[in-house]
This record gives C-alpha cells, structure tokens and sequence, in this order.
C-alpha cells in the first residue's frame, strides 16, 4: 500500500511545470512515478485545451502502470499515448512508414537465432563472404564470425547509420545483404524501428510535426538508460523548435550501459533542450538501513529526509547454494507466518522478491520452492515464447507464415521442421505475391510433406477462424491442446506447458488490444515487443536485476554475492565496475523494508567440481554502513 | 382574484443575446465516396460549404444524402440488406459486396480556405490522434470509411466505422484503400462531431416539438435557467394549481374524492392534490409550444400554421440549435452539418428567394437538395452537383472541373448572365440557344405549332444568349450538367464567326461540322429568312392587323396601308420585322400558321431543328454532349 504523503515542494514544482524543457533527477524511492503520473494528470486536466501526451517508459510493465494510475482521467486512452519507444516507433512507422519502405504493421524479427539465420543464408549467397566465413575455420569460430557481424550491424543500426554510410566495405557489403534479407521476408528487426523512426523523423519533417503537434507534450521515464539511437529519435521527433519534453531519470541507477544506454543523454539533454533542472532527493520507499546500504555503496547518495521506520539489513554466510536456497525458503517462510513490525499488514508471498546478477542463481532456489510448495515467478526478458515442445513450435512458425506470407525465413524453419528439402524461393514462383495467402503456403508445404504433424498443424491452424481483421487464437490452442491428447505423457506435459504460456499471451492481447480487432501480425508483434508480459502474477518474484527495474518489495533477497557472479566476472574494466556496483544499488534499492543479502562459500560448477568462492566486494561496506 | 400568481424575478435579466459562433470549425467534408448503395454503385461526391444538389427525380439524390446519413448521421436510419446494389441480373446482392461511404475531411481556416495541417490545441488533432494521416503532400486529412458487410465470424452484417490510411486518386482503387494500423474503429464520439443532420422533405416543425428525440427537444430540455429563477417559477406553478383547482368546481369535486384513497391506501390526506398544469419546470417544458401571428391575422400554434411555415420552422430550429451550441462550446470539436431536401417545399417563389439566404446563415456545412430555381439562382454555381440518370446508375458532374477551371470573367458572366436570371436552365431537358428576340419570341411558337405542346410543358427552354458572343457561358453549363442543346444561330458572317468563338472555347467543332448547330442559310439573319416571297403576304397581311389594332382606319387608309405594304420588297419586310421585334416576332408564327400548305406552316430549318431537338412525346433520355 502506497502511504500516502502530501508532495513535497520539488514534486509540486515537477508536478506544476508548465511550458518547456524540464530535467528531474529522481533517486530512488522519490516518487517519481508519481509526479510523473501527476503532472500528467494535471496537463490533462486543464479546462477548454486540446491536446495529447506522449509518456515513453522503459518497460511494458512501467506503462501498464502508468495507464493504471492514470486510468481515472477522463478518456485518458484516447488522450495519451502510454509505452516503450519500441511501441512508439512500431505506431509510427505501421502508419507512416512508407517512404522509408514500411507499408502497415511492421512484423518484428525478434530473435536472435532467427536473425543469425538469415545473416548466415545471406552471407552463404554471396561468394565472396562465404568464402570469408569459410575461411574463419570450423564451426564454432563461424558462428563467432557471424555473431561479430551481427554486433556490428546492431552497432552499425544503434549509432543510426544505413548501410551506404559504413566506410569497411566488407561490413558495408554484410549490412546490406543482411538488411535486404530481412527486408525481403516483410521484417524488420528492433534496431531498425529506432533507425527508421529516426529517418521518417529527419527525412520527412512534416510527419514529425503531426506528431510535435498532436502531443504537446512529452514524458520519458528512466531516461538514464537512453542510448544513443532512442535519445536521437526524440531530439528528431522534437525538432528545432519543440520543447516540451520532461526527462525522468537517475544516473545512479543506470545498468543498461552494456547495452549501449548512457547517462550521459541526461546531461546532453539539459544542454540540448535547455532544460530547468529538479532534483528529487527524499527516499520514500526504503527503511533506514536500506538507504543506509545503498549509501556505502554510493556515497553521494544522500538522501534529504530520514525515513522514521529502521528495518532491515543482513548478511548471510551458506554452506553452499542448496544450504542458501534453505535459508531463503526458511525465511520467507518464516516472515509469511510471523509477519514483521517493520512492515505494515501480512506478509504475503508477493511482497517478496529474490533477486539475482543473472538467472542462473536461481537453480537450487526453485527447486527448494518448488519441494516445500512456496509459488514462485520467474520474469523472463521481454520478448519471444520459447516453445520447448516441437508441436507448439511448429504451430508458432503457421501463426508467422500466416501473419506473413513473405515471411521466407520462418517458412524455410517449418519445411525443414517438417523435413522438406527445397528451396524457399520456389514457393513464389508463379504466384502474384501482392494476392498470396499465408494459407496458400501452408497448404503448399503440407502437401509436399509427409510429417505427421503437418495435419494436426493444418487443424489448428484452420480452426482459428482467420480472416484479414480477425482471428481467434484459443480456438487453435484448443484444437491444439486435443490433438496433444495423443502424445506420450513427457511430450504432452511439454505442449500443454506451452499452449499455457500462449494462452496467457493471448488472454493478456484480447484484453488490451484496442477496438477488438485481433490479428495475426498485432498479435505476434505484440508479443515480440514483450506488451503481452503477465503484468502481476502469483508468488515470489525471482528477478535478474534487470528485469526488477523500477519495481519495489517490502523483502528484497539478494542472493549469490559472490565475487564473479556479483560483480559479474566479466567486469574487468572501471567503467565495467562501476556499473556493476550500480547494479547492487539497484538492487538493494528495491526493497522497501527488510534486505537479505547472502551468499555461498562454496559453489558447484557446471561441470561438476566445486569451488570455494570469495564474498562479494560490495558486502563489506554495506555491512560496516549498518552494524 | 385576491392572490393572482406574479413572477418574482430574483435578478436583472441578464444579456441573453447570442454570442456569434466561430467562423468556421476548423474541418470541411471535402469528399464523399458511395458504394454498392441502392442506385449508387460506385460515385464521388465533392462537396464545398455549401453544395447544392440538383437533377431530376429518382437520379441518386435522396439515395446520396441517405447514404451519407446511415453512415454518420444523427438518427435512426442505419444500413440494411436491401440497401446493397444489386445488378439488374441479380436477385439478391452476393455476400463479398459491401455497402462503404468514405468521408474525406481537410482542415481549413476560417473562411474555409484548405490549410495544409491542423495546428497544435485543435480539437480535431486531440479527437482524432493517429486516425489524422498525411497524404503525398504531407497535407493532413482524416478520412472515415463506414462499411456495412457480411461478417463471416458473426454471421450477419455489421456496420463498422474505420479510418483510412490513404485517400486514393482513383475511385475505383478506393475499396481496397488501406486502413490505419494500431488504433481502435472509429468512436461514437469520434464520429458525432461531424454527423450529418438530415432535414428530410417530410420536415415538419410542429412535429419536432412533439417529438422527443427531434433538435428541438435537445434544445429546450436545459433552458438554461438560474436556480433561483427555476425555484420562482415553480412556486409560481404551485400557486396557479392551487387556484385552479379552488376556483373550478369540477376539479375540487374530483379532488374530494381522490382524498378517500387515503383511506384504503396508507397515505397522506393531504398528499393528494390535482395539478392542472405541471409543477415542474422540466416537465412543463414537453409542452412548450410555438405561436406565430402572422400580420394581420390572430396567434395560432406552430402545428395549426401551414406545411410551408411548419417545414421551414424545422430548418430554423436547426439554425437554433447550432449556432447556440457553438456558441456554448466554443473550443470543442464540432462541425454542423446539415442535409436539407427541397427546402423550398411550399413556399411561395418569394419566400423560396429569401430562404437561400436563411439557410446561408446555418453555420457549418450545408447540403441543399433542391428543384427551385429561385434557390438556384442565389447559389454559386460551382457548387452543383447535378445528378444524372444514366441506365439504372447516377452520373454526377459538376461545373467546375479540375483540368479546366473556369476563368474568373466566365464564372462572373455563368453567375450574373444565367443563374440570376435563369435559374430554370438547371432544370431543363433540353436547351435551345439563339441570339436574339426574334428568335425567343417565333421559335416557341413554331414549336407549339410543330408539336401542339408548348415547349415549357415539357420542360425544354429557348433561351436568347443576347448577341453571337454570349453562347459560351450557356454552352458551359449544358455541357457539364449534361444537358442537352442545340444553337439556332444567325447566318450573317460577323454572327457565325463569334458563334464559332464560343464553340471553339467549350473545344467544340465549328458550324460546318456541328449537327447541333442550325445555321440561316445564305448568310441571312432569322427577320430575312422568315422574310420569304412564298410568305410575304401573310407578313404583309400581319403588318396590316398590327397597324390597324394600334390605329383603327376606315376602308381607304387600310387600302393605302396594303397598297404600301404590297410594294415593300422582301429585304424591306425584314427591315421592318428587325423594327419592333418583340411585337412582330410574337405574331410571325401566327402569320406562318395561316399558310394553305400545311408543309408551308413551318420554315424548313425551324422544322428540322424542332425534329432533332424531337417530338416530347418520346421519353427523352440524357445524352452528353
């Protein structure tokens, strides 16, 4: 339950900005959500004025939250347009696309391996790249090779540059081919809705005008973790003479620099917009002891007003991981049953959180959960289902087929799911691609293959009752999920983990897509762009650091702080470090209450030995900050 | 009576005067697009500010504006089956065939000139968002298409509301036009800003008062009274109840037996009381009613007054209605948008010339449907749409073409020289085009004698175009509207050569190759040729009546006249017929009449431009020129 304050003078001010420019520096715990969600609330709430709002947020589950808090604004769904930039750009470009070649909904390569794939067909095309890749030697070091050019086309795409301006004429030539590769299937990948975001904005100016006058203003939340190609599409959507953009953000918690995300786009905005500066330094989220712990690790994070409730800092020596996934279990155990004076009202198994530096710690932890029943969640990444059973997959490469009939890399993965050997090109010939039919090519490869599983493929698919504005999913899952009633028990169990999984997805987009209109490409879009995430689900939460951006409990576990799991063992370099410490102050900032810091003394490697392993370097300062 | 009720006004009244509406409301529907509905299988309809619709009966009209209707309209009239095209082989339509209306609509400024975007803080960008898309030339529009069709998944028709992505160049890719990605159909209230309101011929002024769903009832639902204003007269309603029912026997009869449900019933004695007139405002206002007292005569209410009066109190309580919500919501999104059929329905001619300038005075946009002249007449005709029947489908033309805009000079001379003065033409199956008086007074005499009908029986006009120069503008307007004509021209050199002009301007072969233009032979003008020796007595013989009708003469003053008019020589019978065309040309068909040869009756270039203009006994069929 959120406690509800009055605001204090810097939110009023964030809250009541009116005309231009506006830089907030939020710390964690400041309410920034809040006077977020306020000002756009107030903006909206303006008599005899006509206008909309742009608020871009970092995740999907930032603006269901959002939406949610603004939801008693009159017509608020019409009036702001709430989501990731990635949404932004996919709105943008499915409408207005077409002079940088995207003609309707763009359909979204969201995996890697799928990506790699046409890179690799592409490159094998040309002779001579595949002489190159060949000469790279065996497998493992092709797969090296292709996975450098791939980085180098996602640097290539995030530093906003097409092929023509790539001066290596060997990576200009793996760019290109990549690009018409994709181009050719109907797709896009993710860098290229912010690169061609970005061109639409500078190369047709009067479309960044529709949008500079429909939105007047414009919202980002988590503006530190900005990179280059998102903080360049905003400067080219704004123009020369815009200005009415609030930045929300904290170098402190900046973690995505891996990814290319930099803080420093706060300052260069301030410069860039001119922007008025508000700092929000009050911490109205954690207890005494977790400021104090996030203060030993950053020092200059200080704070203005003491938080009157002490609560909890410890830190937990185990035996080893199994000894350490007890402890947890114990504890949450414990606190669900007793509850905690620190903490107001139960404890229930959602206020709590384990958090890790990657998901592999988790591996003991949700067994021991699993064995003694406590339910618990993992967040996976945003993005694509992994459908582990065969069925499901094969099904999931119909939807892509059918969504997009052009589609030739998925089309090329089911012939070969389905052991057909021929060339995907074939399929086209002879046929006016502008009147061809996903259908069309299903019934073409279903009736070259003699797979079993083509026919129950073929069943689904057809109960679907597909049409160009409709489609009904569950239907498909349904017939999917009778036909699996043949299967042998282990496989069966898989395709109903599945159908489960797709079926939440599915729930989730009839739920919010807008006017009831369901197909195909929105659907697979919407899942690729990770807008169908469970946005609340049962349990404990077991969250990558990451993925537990923006979110707060009142028991936060930190578990595995080992030296080389966290800080991660590839952090070598300063810069590398210092944000491997920001992730530690991220994640303590997540709790509000009560912080659980442990770790194992000895760890079993994947290959069986163990290993003695040394405490995490960021345990000592905290432990000296609250002892 | 001692306590006679009297209004106790709490405040001065305050300025109740109107204040003016926004010029414009930012947006003009500029086009509509009909498909598969009734008559209308494929059809553009552009529209301006005001646009006036004209043609004949069952030519699409009613069919347009209805379309346009069911698809946004405010009302009940929604799309159905029986509304889908259907081709003459065809019993019933096919399930692939949809009825669509796209409605294309532009921002624009205050005095409705096209503005290529909408400007930040327009209501219309808050209201429609992503549905407000750019065309080739990065100029905004929104375009609305409604589509009433066969829904597999559902298993009936549904009406769906969308907006378009693109608005085709060509009509016939428009079905196929994309739509916009990633937002919701079109609201309701998304829609309503711009609905069509419909003031159908069966208008009627004291039935809106009845009616609870009419404009009028919108209006006076919330009169817009103070509290305390509302409190005074309803004290005052109480007050007038009481001494009605006191001073009337035959109430506080009823009332002294109504008194005894209390005692079989568990209520009040007191509770009940009879009230002759409503205690409350709001219900006192259902039976608000209209008086009008025209000069002279006593006040009558608005449903005792005449059709005439009643359907044009429909079309004023509109204007009401509109320019006073605009006046309340200044800043919002609303485009009034009016439809009227036949404004002129039983109105005398010169109410029908002051109405056009009525209606002018709705704010917003305006469709006038209409067969008067007189309202024609006040209209700018690039504003037409006329309608044609062309087989069992609809042609729309309009004046003003892209390709071949009009200049300024012949606009102004279309609009001055013919709809001020000839508003009919509008509404002519046929135009006959000649020079002058001669020819306006003998050509539809000689047709009356040809065909025993007069030619305004039919529906044909024989318009004088004032000199050889002056047929372009009429030519103009034949030609776009598809009406058809012919020229009875002079054959005198100076004439042909300036009739050729005209023709020329409209891209229109000259006389030598034209079977539409009949030409005086032997470079004779229409006095010469009808100046014939076969008929110069009977000329002579008309002279003689005139004179004698305008100077009574014994016996030797009308032997001198016949013996004076019996040297004239043919060249000077014409001369005299030029003399006082209006008076000779009026008998010439008379004199013509009186020849003993039948084949005579008629000058032969007459006859055979009355056979191609052709008999009016065959149903005449729309031909373009």
């Amino acid at each position: 339950m959120e406690v509800k304050i009055k605001l204090t003078d810097a939110q009023k001010e964030v809250v009541n900005h009116e005309e231009g420019a506006l830089l907030v520096i939020a710390g964690p715990g400041s309410g920034k959500t809040r006077v977020l969600t306020e000002r756009v609330r107030r903006l909206l709430a303006r008599p005899g004025e006509h206008f909309r709002v742009l608020a871009l947020t970092f995740t999907n589950k930032a603006a269901n939250e959002m939406a949610e808090r603004l939801a008693s604004v009159p017509q608020v769904a019409e009036r702001a347009f709430i989501g990731t930039m990635h949404s932004f750009c996919v709105e943008v470009l499915a409408n207005r696309g077409k002079s940088v070649g995207i003609n309707g909904l763009p359909n979204i390569f969201e995996r890697y391996s799928d990506r790699k794939q046409i890179l690799l067909e592409a490159v094998m095309s040309d002779p001579e790249l595949s002489n190159a890749l060949s000469a790279a030697g065996d497998n493992k070091a092709r797969g090296a090779l292709l996975d450098n050019w791939m980085r180098a086309i996602s640097d290539y795409k995030n530093a906003l540059m097409v092929a023509e301006m790539v001066e290596d004429e060997t990576m200009r030539r793996v760019y290109h081919l990549y690009d018409a590769a994709v181009r050719a299937c109907g797709a896009v990948d993710f860098d290229d809705l912010l690169l061609l975001a970005y061109r639409l904005f500078e190369e047709r100016p009067a479309v960044a005008s529709f949008y500079q006058r429909q939105f007047k203003y414009i919202c980002v939340d988590e503006a530190q973790d900005l990179n280059e190609a998102q903080y360049r599409v905003l400067c080219a959507l704004c123009g020369k003479d815009y200005f009415n953009v609030m930045m929300v953000g904290d170098p402190k918690q900046a973690i995505f620099t891996f990814n290319k995300a930099d803080p420093k786009y706060l300052t260069v905005f301030a410069k860039d917009f001119k922007a008025k500066l508000i700092e929000l330094r009050e911490n109205f989220r954690s207890s005494n002891k977790v400021v104090a712990a996030a203060r030993a690790l950053s020092p200059d994070y200080v704070p203005q007003d003491e938080f009157p409730i002490v609560g909890v800092v410890e830190i937990t020596e185990c035996e080893n991981e199994e000894s350490e996934a007890t402890f947890v279990a114990d504890r949450i155990e414990q606190l669900v049953a007793e509850g905690h004076p620190d903490v107001e009202g139960n404890i229930t198994l959602e206020k709590c959180a384990v958090l890790g530096r990657t998901k592999f710690v988790f591996n003991h932890l949700l067994k021991t959960l699993k064995d003694r029943g406590i339910e618990a969640y993992k967040k996976l990444a945003a993005g694509s289902v992994e459908s582990g059973s065969n069925l499901v997959r094969q099904f999931e490469l119909a939807l892509r087929v059918l969504a997009n009939p052009l589609d030739r890399l998925h089309i090329g993965l089911l012939a070969k799911e389905w052991k057909l050997d021929l060339p995907t090109e074939d399929i086209y010939i002879g046929r006016d691609t502008r009147k061809l039919t996903g259908m069309v090519i299903l019934d073409f490869l279903i009736g070259k293959t003699s797979s079993a599983d083509a026919a129950a493929i073929r069943d689904s698919v057809m109960s679907l009752q597909w049409s160009d504005t409709n489609f009904k999913l569950a239907l498909g899952l349904d017939r999917l999920a009778g036909l699996a009633q043949s299967l042998e028990e282990e496989d069966r169990a898989a395709v109903e983990q599945d159908i489960k999984e797709w079926r939440q997805h599915w729930d989730y987009y009839v739920r919010n897509e807008p006017g009831g209109s369901h197909t195909v490409g929105t659907f697979l879009s919407q899942v690729a762009l990770g807008t169908t995430q469970q946005p609340n689900q049962t349990g404990v939460a077991l969250l990558t650091v990451h993925s537990a951006k923006g979110m707060e409990f009142e028991v936060v576990f930190v578990i595995g702080m080992n030296e080389g799991t966290f800080p991660d063992y590839r952090a070598k370099r300063p810069a590398e470090m210092a944000e491997e410490r920001r992730n530690a102050f991220v994640a303590i900032t997540r709790s509000r209450r009560l912080l659980y810091l442990t770790f194992p003394v000895e760890k079993v490697m994947p290959w069986g030995s163990t290993r003695r392993e040394a405490p995490s370097r960021f345990l000592k300062p905290i432990h000296d900050a609250v002892s | 009576m001692a306590d006679t009720p009297s209004i106790i006004v709490p405040d001065a009244v305050e300025d109740r005067s109107i204040p003016s509406a926004p010029k414009s409301s930012g947006v003009l529907i500029t086009t509509v697009r009909v498909f598969n509905f009734r008559c209308l299988r494929e059809a553009e309809f552009p529209l301006s500010p005001t646009t006036v619709l004209i043609g004949e009966n069952n030519a699409g009209k009613t069919s347009f504006l209805e379309a346009l209707h069911a698809a946004i309209g405010i009302g009940q009239r929604h799309f159905g089956i029986e509304d889908i095209w259907i081709d003459s082989t065809e019993k019933h339509a096919p399930k692939s065939r949809a009825i669509i209306v796209d409605v294309l609509i532009r921002p624009v400024d205050d005095e409705y000139r096209f503005i290529d975007t909408f400007a930040t803080g327009s209501p219309w960008l808050e209201l429609w968002g992503n549905g407000i898309q750019q065309d080739d030339q990065e100029r905004d529009f929104a375009a609305i298409r409604t589509q009433f069709a066969w829904s597999p998944a559902k298993g009936e028709y549904l009406t769906e509301r969308k907006f378009l992505r693109e608005w085709t160049g060509e009509l016939a890719d428009a079905p196929r036009a994309s739509l916009v990605e990633r937002i919701p159909p079109v609201t309701i209230s998304q829609s309503t800003p711009v609905s069509l309101y419909l003031l159908d011929a069966k208008r009627d002024g004291a039935e809106d008062i009845r009616s609870r769903s009419s404009i009028w009832h919108k209006l006076v639902a919330e009169p817009g009274l103070a509290d305390e204003h509302v409190r005074a007269i309803e004290a005052l309603l109480t007050q007038v109840n009481e001494v009605f029912v006191r001073e009337s026997k035959v109430l506080s009869h009823v009332k002294g037996h109504l008194t005894s449900v209390g005692d079989v019933v568990n209520c009040d004695k007191d509770a009940i009381t009879i009230d002759p007139v409503a205690r409350r405002l709001r219900d006192l206002s259902k039976g608000m009613d209209v008086i009008l007292s025209t000069v002279g005569a006593s006040a009558f209410p608005l449903a005792r007054q005449g059709m005439g009066t009643r359907s044009l109190a429909s079309v004023l309580m509109f204007r009401a209605y509109m320019s006073w919500k605009l006046s309340e919501r200044r800043t919002e999104a609303i485009h009034p948008f009016l439809a009227i059929e036949e404004p002129e329905t039983h109105l005398h001619p010169h109410a029908q010339r002051s109405l056009f300038g009525q209606i002018q005075q709705i704010p917003g946009q305006r469709i006038i449907s209409t067969h008067s002249p007189y309202i024609c007449s006040h209209a700018d005709i690039r504003t037409f749409l006329h309608f044609g029947k062309v087989g069992s489908g609809t042609r729309i033309d309009t004046f003003d073409v892209p390709g071949d805009p009009l200049t300024p000079e012949e606009m102004r001379k279309i609009n001055r020289g013919v709809m001020n003065t000839r508003g009919d033409l509008l509404f002519s199956r046929f135009i006959v085009l000649f020079e002058g008086e001669t020819e306006e007074q003998a050509l539809p005499a000689f047709a009356h004698l040809h065909w025993g009908l007069h030619p305004h029986e039919v529906g044909f006009s024989f318009v004088a175009v004032q000199g050889a120069g002056g047929y372009t503008p009429f030519l103009r307007l034949a030609i776009r509207f598809g009406i058809p004509w012919c020229i009875f021209s002079d054959g005198a050199v100076h004439e042909l050569s300036q009739m050729n002009g005209c023709l020329e301007r409209v891209s229109l072969p000259d006389h030598t190759s034209n079977d539409r233009v009949f030409v005086v032979p032997a470079g004779a003008d229409f006095e010469g040729y009808l100046s014939q020796p076969t008929h110069l007595d009977l000329i002579r013989d008309m002279f003689l009546e005139l004179a004698e009708e305008e100077h009574p003469m014994n016996e030797r003053g009308r032997q001198a006249a016949r013996e004076r008019l019996g040297r004239k020589t043919a060249s000077e019978i014409a001369e005299q017929l030029r003399s006082r065309k209006t008076t000779h040309a009026a008998r010439i068909a008379g004199a013509y009449a009186k020849h003993a040869d039948e084949a005579q009756r008629i000058p032969p270039l007459v006859r055979k431009m009355l056979d191609f203009v052709r008999p009016p006994t065959t149903p005449t069929t729309p031909t373009t020129a």
